[in-house]
């Protein structure tokens, strides 16, 4: 009997190393001879620089060189647009790329204009400190509502404007709908801006060899074979010169996906100039302005509906926070529109959304990438219609499912991959009868929930649905290597940041070669292994990565099975792969070792076949049609202290459907920390912002992060829903649990304060706002402090 | 940002509305100052340490006057910068005879930005209104000394140091002094200094001697008892 790898939760093989301290980061590269960088970055949201003195710094000690955009010469480029916008009718879309160095103007606070590069980080940090900026200040707009008005400062004087795009699609037709609706529901709903947080910050090691003409470079990325291709054309080497090796990251949630930032496209230009290894590591407060953020939107949506509570129409009208530059096109705010309908069958929808520039840090991706605004949206929506209809709220969402009969199912809009936005399967009824029945909803909200309440005790039950594109394209590619030792070699363009690859893709491998998956080294995320790829982001990896894997690993297989019966003299369907060696079936004494096999397959002496390839060895490539649809249901118990107004979370419950699942334990770790990430934006995190850009708390003295003792242990089960867009039936799985916890814990404190009469339609809930929230409600505007 | 209150100044009006205006006593007065020169009959140009919470760094700052009717009112502008960031604002000061004493009151506007505003911002307020009352009250100080009998002034005005950096962030003596404050903003009690030592530079020297001295004898002490115990 064949051992069976792929779905078990098998312990990660990269843990020994991570707990040991051995697992290289970044910042554990230390070179002969390397300098070190630090940035002199604007202390204005926007103004113009009149002029960059430098004498001192230069005289400081210790200080190699200091370079301003006007030492950069023709180098100096703004940021290649990543993503183009998609083919949508009538769409408007002005582009504006990041700069290496600010050159005229500065955009948003913290935007770089000099770096320094000195023998330590502390003399460059002093020299930093030398350095004088002349700036002459504009209005900073800060406010989405501000950035259009006739008198709005303009953030790139080129365009005249401050529009980054406005985009309108349309399904069915929301008028008519709405007209023939029983009731329509109006809202305002806010989104606020959130930063990734990741526990690592970003950092860089350049070095150029002008001996072997090679640079290398160590980049914190989720994607390093376009940082690769990139770099090579913009420094004028052949993209074999160039290495990129992303290695251990302390996590990348979609910001360390940029491309460039100013740091890569300057560190390995200026290891070309000195000849000299140089390093940069951002610290904290750098992180909160130099790498890119995401979430700000503000929407006005309504809703229509009949009696019984099937969904007529939406319609959202948004307004998306681009920050000051929009290398990333418009995937985050088409993410909004393509979410929002969620699980539903919604016959017309109508979304239109206007991106606007700002004077704060670079918008791109950020874990869940704007299907959270689409989400909270929807749900909210459905919450307000469930009460005004008094139909119960499972109830409105299940009238309202797709069937399971009716996929592929068509949403007749454009996706972030252009393709038309079709859910390729999904079964959605019974994750919300199982975590109806893991939250014990009807005795709940039967007999527990009103014994609690006569006792004088502020519960409440949140309970969401939400769905997630997921593995798009292009396409990613694997190497898999049978050695002469027996072990298996494999590797793969995507970079790695805690997913836990190396133990699923090893799984994947396991499953094919028979080979236990401690025996399979896994190298992720090295331009010089594995030279083609995207890279890690959209929740792909384990999709489009992990079926590439998978068709190298059957192309071994094959290969295995094809030399081996040269070698036994038998019928390849007769022989097995068990723990390490091939055999024929059930006959043990048959066996030869794959390392063995490996050896005879890469003979020294003798004639190797014409049209053979040698080495039990293969490549070979994934890529989707289209994304993969996942799914799943999030219910939510919180208890509030009516005079805090601080929350506490009695119980979270997810089942999620990601299709087959490779590692279990792996997809929990996942999710768990998706709901943390989500609680974090949900209840703790704000970035605040006063009238001039400036950041208030840009320290983790002021910004709230959720930590292990508020952060609740996620109950969890599986709905498995294959999806048919690829062999192993995979959905990504990477931002379930970020994407619905916002709704979800706002429908939850609004059950809880079902007293209080209060309506939560924006985002972030910390104690502070619900406090605030709660007065207005009462009609006190927040006079009793 | 916005500042306001206001301060009781023992002497007439004029003598406080001189003492403003005159570099040399305002330079002194200014927490940190380090420089302040006349530039013009209406500017200043003047350097300042400025300490909040995590944030330290010198501002080079400029302050002009942007309308004065002596000796009751006064409207001011400020710009300063420096490696902990900007801040620029306007402020305006009335002075009112009360008997023998004149009364302060300011008000002002400051937009604040850089480290100081990123890191800074739990400590900005507090730090700005214990800096505007050190100020205050060093001013007053030199006010005094300017009045007192020729023979008991010393030929210089006394420089003013910050006794101790206004908040650094660990220093709980110093944060509960400001806190102690803000209780009293409207604080006319004369001779009450928190978090302000004046003295002239020879004490300065012969303090650093006394505290070197101690130290020196402290660590002979422990030094000879660590032995003695092995």
């Amino acid at each position: 009997m064949t051992t069976r790898y792929f779905g078990k939760p098998i312990r990660r093989n990269e843990d020994p190393r991570l707990l040991t301290g051995q697992a290289l980061f970044t910042d554990d590269v230390e070179l002969p001879g390397m300098l070190h960088a630090a940035f002199v970055r604007s202390d204005y949201a926007h103004a113009w620089l009149r002029g960059i003195d430098t004498s001192l710094a230069r005289d400081l000690p210790g200080v190699v060189a200091i370079y301003t955009a006007a030492d950069l010469g023709d180098y100096w480029q703004p940021g290649p647009l990543l993503v183009n916008p998609p083919p949508i009718k009538d769409l408007v879309f002005n582009t504006a790329t990041q700069v290496p160095l600010a050159r005229d103007k500065v955009r948003h606070a913290g935007e770089p204009i000099a770096i320094v590069v000195a023998e330590s980080r502390y003399i460059a940090e002093d020299a930093v400190d030398l350095i004088f900026v002349d700036y002459d200040p504009l209005p900073a707009i800060v406010h989405l509502a501000d950035a259009l008005k006739p008198d709005a400062s303009i953030i790139h004087d080129d365009l005249g404007t401050n529009l980054n795009a406005h985009v309108i699609q349309e399904k069915g037709n929301y008028a008519a709908a709405a007209a023939q609706a029983d009731l329509v529901i109006k809202r305002h709903f806010d989104y606020d801006r959130g930063t990734a947080a990741a526990m690592e910050n970003r950092g860089i090691v350049a070095t150029w060899d002008a001996k072997s003409e090679q640079l290398t470079m160590w980049d914190t990325t989720q994607a390093p074979i376009s940082i690769r291709n990139g770099l090579a054309g913009m420094l004028g080497l052949s993209e074999r010169q160039v290495r990129v090796i992303a290695p251990f990251i302390g996590g990348g949630f979609g910001p360390k996906i940029m491309m460039f930032y100013p740091e890569e496209v300057l560190l390995s230009w200026i290891t070309m100039r000195l000849n000299r290894p140089v390093k940069w590591i951002e610290d904290r407060r750098e992180n909160f302005f130099a790498t890119t953020q995401e979430r700000g939107q503000v929407h006005e949506a309504e809703i229509a509906l009949t009696r019984d509570g099937k969904v007529l129409g939406v319609k959202d009208v948004f307004l998306h926070d681009a920050g000051a530059y929009a290398p990333y096109g418009l995937t985050v705010p088409i993410n909004s529109q393509c979410t929002l309908l969620g699980q539903y069958d919604v016959a017309n929808y109508y979304t239109e959304f206007t991106s606007v520039f700002t004077n704060k840090p670079i918008v791109t991706p950020y874990r869940g990438a704007g299907r959270q605004h689409g989400v909270f949206v929807m749900e909210r929506l459905l919450d307000f219609a469930a009460r005004e209809l008094g139909i119960d709220r499972a109830e409105i969402r299940r009238r309202n499912f797709i069937p399971p009969d009716a996929f592929p199912y068509s949403n007749d809009i454009i996706f972030q991959d252009f393709a038309p936005l079709v859910y390729d399967s999904g079964n959605y009824e019974p994750a919300l009868d199982r975590v109806l029945e893991m939250i014990d909803y009807k005795h709940f909200i039967e007999v527990e929930q009103p014994r609690l309440r006569a006792e004088g005790k502020h519960v409440g039950l949140g309970l969401v649905t939400y769905v997630e594109g997921t593995g798009i394209g292009p396409y990613e590619g694997a190497k898999v290597t049978v050695e002469a030792s027996g072990r298996v070699s494999v590797a793969t363009g995507i970079g790695t940041q805690g997913q836990g690859h190396f133990t699923s893709f090893a799984q994947v491998v396991a499953e094919q070669l028979g080979v236990p998956v401690e025996n399979i080294r896994l190298v992720t995320g090295d331009t010089s292994e594995f030279y083609w790829g995207a890279g890690t982001f959209a929740s792909r990896g384990a999709v489009v990565a992990g079926n590439a894997i998978h068709a190298a690993a059957v192309a071994v297989r094959r290969k295995i099975l094809d030399k081996a019966s040269e070698e036994l003299e038998v019928d390849p369907e007769d022989l097995e792969l068990v723990d390490g060696v091939v055999q024929v079936k059930g006959v043990p004494a048959s066996a030869i070792p794959l390392g063995e096999l490996a050896r005879r397959a890469n003979p020294m002496r003798g004639a190797v076949k014409p049209g053979s390839e040698p080495g039990l060895e293969a490549t070979d490539y994934f890529g989707p049609e289209r994304g993969a649809t996942a799914s799943g249901v999030h219910a939510m118990i919180v208890e509030v202290d009516p005079e805090t107004m601080m929350v506490q979370i009695k119980r979270h419950v997810v089942v999620h459907d990601c299709g087959t699942v490779i590692n279990p334990m792996i997809l929990e770790g996942q999710i768990q920390g998706g709901v943390a990430q989500g609680l974090g934006n949900a209840f703790y995190e704000q970035l605040h912002w006063d009238d001039n850009g400036q950041l208030l708390n840009a320290s983790f003295m002021d910004f709230l992060l959720p930590t292990a003792d508020t952060v609740p242990h996620v109950e969890m089960d599986h709905v498995v829903t294959p999806s048919p867009l690829n062999p192993l039936g995979i959905k990504g799985a990477g931002e379930a649990g970020a994407i619905p916890v916002a709704p979800l814990f706002a429908q939850a404190v609004e059950d809880a304060l079902i007293d209080f009469d209060v309506e939560l339609n924006e985002i972030p809930l910390s104690p502070n706002r619900l406090f605030e929230l709660v007065a207005e409600a009462r009609g006190l505007h927040g006079s009793e402090s | 940002m916005h500042i306001e209150g206001s301060y009781t100044f023992q002497a007439p009006r004029e003598a406080v509305w001189d003492a403003i205006m005159d570099p040399a006593v305002m330079g002194a007065a200014l927490p940190g100052g380090e420089k302040l020169e006349k530039t013009s009959d209406t500017e200043y140009e003047g350097v300042m340490n400025v300490r909040v919470g995590p944030v330290q760094g010198k501002f080079q700052g400029k302050v002009v006057i942007l309308e004065a009717d002596k000796p009751a009112s006064c409207t001011m502008s400020v710009d300063g910068r420096g490696t902990p960031g900007f801040l620029s604002g306007t402020g305006a000061w009335q002075l009112a005879a009360e008997g023998d004493a004149t009364v302060m009151t300011y008000s002002g506007d400051v937009e604040v930005g850089g480290k100081i505003a990123n890191v800074g911002q739990r400590l900005l307020d507090s730090s700005a209104k214990s800096l505007t009352r050190q100020g205050l009250e060093a001013l007053d100080a030199q006010i005094q000394a300017r009045l007192a009998p020729p023979a008991a002034a010393e030929p210089e005005f006394p420089r003013v140091e910050l006794a101790e950096a206004p908040l650094p962030i660990t220093d709980h003596r110093s944060c509960a002094s400001v806190a102690h404050q803000d209780r009293f903003p409207d604080n006319t009690r004369r001779g009450r200094r928190p978090g302000l030592r004046l003295h002239r530079p020879e004490q300065q020297k012969s303090l650093v001697l006394f505290i070197l001295g101690a130290l020196s004898m402290l660590v002979f002490v422990v030094l000879v008892r660590l032995v003695q115990e092995k």
